[in-house]
């Protein structure tokens, strides 16, 4: 049985799956005697089990920011249906506000990135943001 | 032509450090890189949090929002200072490294700072310090009473148990232990040992099997 306390690299790689079967055993071996090692295990599992609020909270509201614009556009045109005495104001907000999503996009902004690279005689840089986006290299 | 804003022609870099994979930014990091850092805090200062509150709660330390912020804050200081990243070989164990990092780094922390409880009082039954493997705070304080017999037979059966326990093999002690000491579930235990749970519940079976006949011979000894 090791004496020594394993690292928290070692302890991470072992609770992750992906120690070596040998240092598994040696590992393993030491939890058997240590109470401190396999109570910092314990907690280790506890946090990384439990979902994490925090961030899906925040993974919405980025989602919500990112697509603000769409989703002002699809509210307008679902009012636009409700409140039909207005539906060509409605109609006329869902298309402004949908303009300015798809201008705000990341794709429109990477074709913007990639005229001006072919406009100033960069096929170079346009090529690597090309391959940038579909991953493979041209 | 005037810049579309974000982006800088000049640079030879064009990326969005928001999009990197955790590989790619486990990498930038350890090579200093600011922005990647700046990345690598954003998207994981909730997980370092909670292991610290989570600690602090099973320590029974009740520290305001400012003082946890602090621990948090230097944690992620120590990570950059001294490069530690660069012992992480593997994404997949970044989490789980970085939440026995911020855990080790809390019971530094409060070993170093003397918190009051919320209570200011401690039971004879706690540890000072909850948590670590330690004595209760009953067993350091000698008793001007005599123990009675029954709470001596107790304490010499758990010694025998223990006896007992140190005698099987080292993964029967390891799920027994973590079943019995440490309360996990057979699930649980399956998941932290990275094996089946049917494996789990044979090894405590046989486990308690052999505790049954051990211990049974143990006490008729006596």
């Amino acid at each position: 049985m090791r004496r020594i306390c394993p690292s928290e690299e070692i302890l991470s790689e072992y609770i992750s799956g992906v120690l070596a079967e040998e240092d598994r055993t040696e590992v393993e071996k030491h939890l058997a005697g240590c109470a401190a090692c396999r109570e910092l295990l314990v907690e280790t599992h506890d946090i990384i089990s439990r979902p994490d609020i925090h961030e899906i909270k925040n993974r919405i509201s980025r989602w919500i920011r990112k697509n603000q614009w769409l989703i002002g556009a699809a509210a307008a045109f679902t009012l636009s249906f409700v409140f039909s005495e207005h539906f060509l104001q409605f109609l006329t907000a869902c298309i402004i506000m949908g303009a300015k999503w798809a201008v705000d996009a990341k794709t429109a902004k990477i074709l913007i990135m990639i005229y001006e690279a072919w406009k100033c005689g960069d096929r170079d840089k346009a090529d690597k943001i090309l391959s940038r986006i579909d991953g493979t290299e041209h | 032509m005037k810049k579309i804003k974000n982006l800088d022609f000049s640079s030879n870099q064009v990326y969005s450090t928001s999009t990197m994979t955790d590989e790619e930014l486990l990498q930038k990091c350890i090579d200093k890189d600011r922005a990647a850092w700046n990345e690598f805090v954003r998207r994981f200062s909730s997980l370092v949090t909670r292991s610290v509150r989570y600690k602090l709660n099973r320590m029974d330390r009740h520290l305001s929002k400012n003082e946890t912020l602090d621990i948090v804050q230097e944690i992620f200081l120590l990570i950059w200072k001294k490069n530690k990243l660069r012992g992480v070989k593997n994404t997949a164990c970044l989490k789980s490294w970085l939440a026995i990092v911020s855990i080790n780094l809390s019971v530094n922390y409060c070993r170093r700072n003397v918190f009051k409880t919320a209570k200011n009082t401690l039971s004879l039954d706690e540890n000072p310090l909850a948590g670590t493997s330690g004595m209760p705070l009953g067993f350091m304080i000698p008793s001007s009473k005599l123990n009675t017999a029954k709470t001596l037979r107790s304490n010499e059966l758990s010694g025998i148990l223990d006896k007992e326990i140190s005698k099987l093999g080292y993964r029967q002690q390891l799920v027994l232990k973590l079943n019995i000491y440490h309360g996990k579930k057979q699930k649980d235990i399956a998941e932290i040992m990275n094996i089946p749970t049917g494996t789990v519940a044979t090894l405590i079976r046989r486990a308690k099997d052999k505790l049954r006949k051990n211990l049974g011979n143990a006490l008729e000894i006596e």
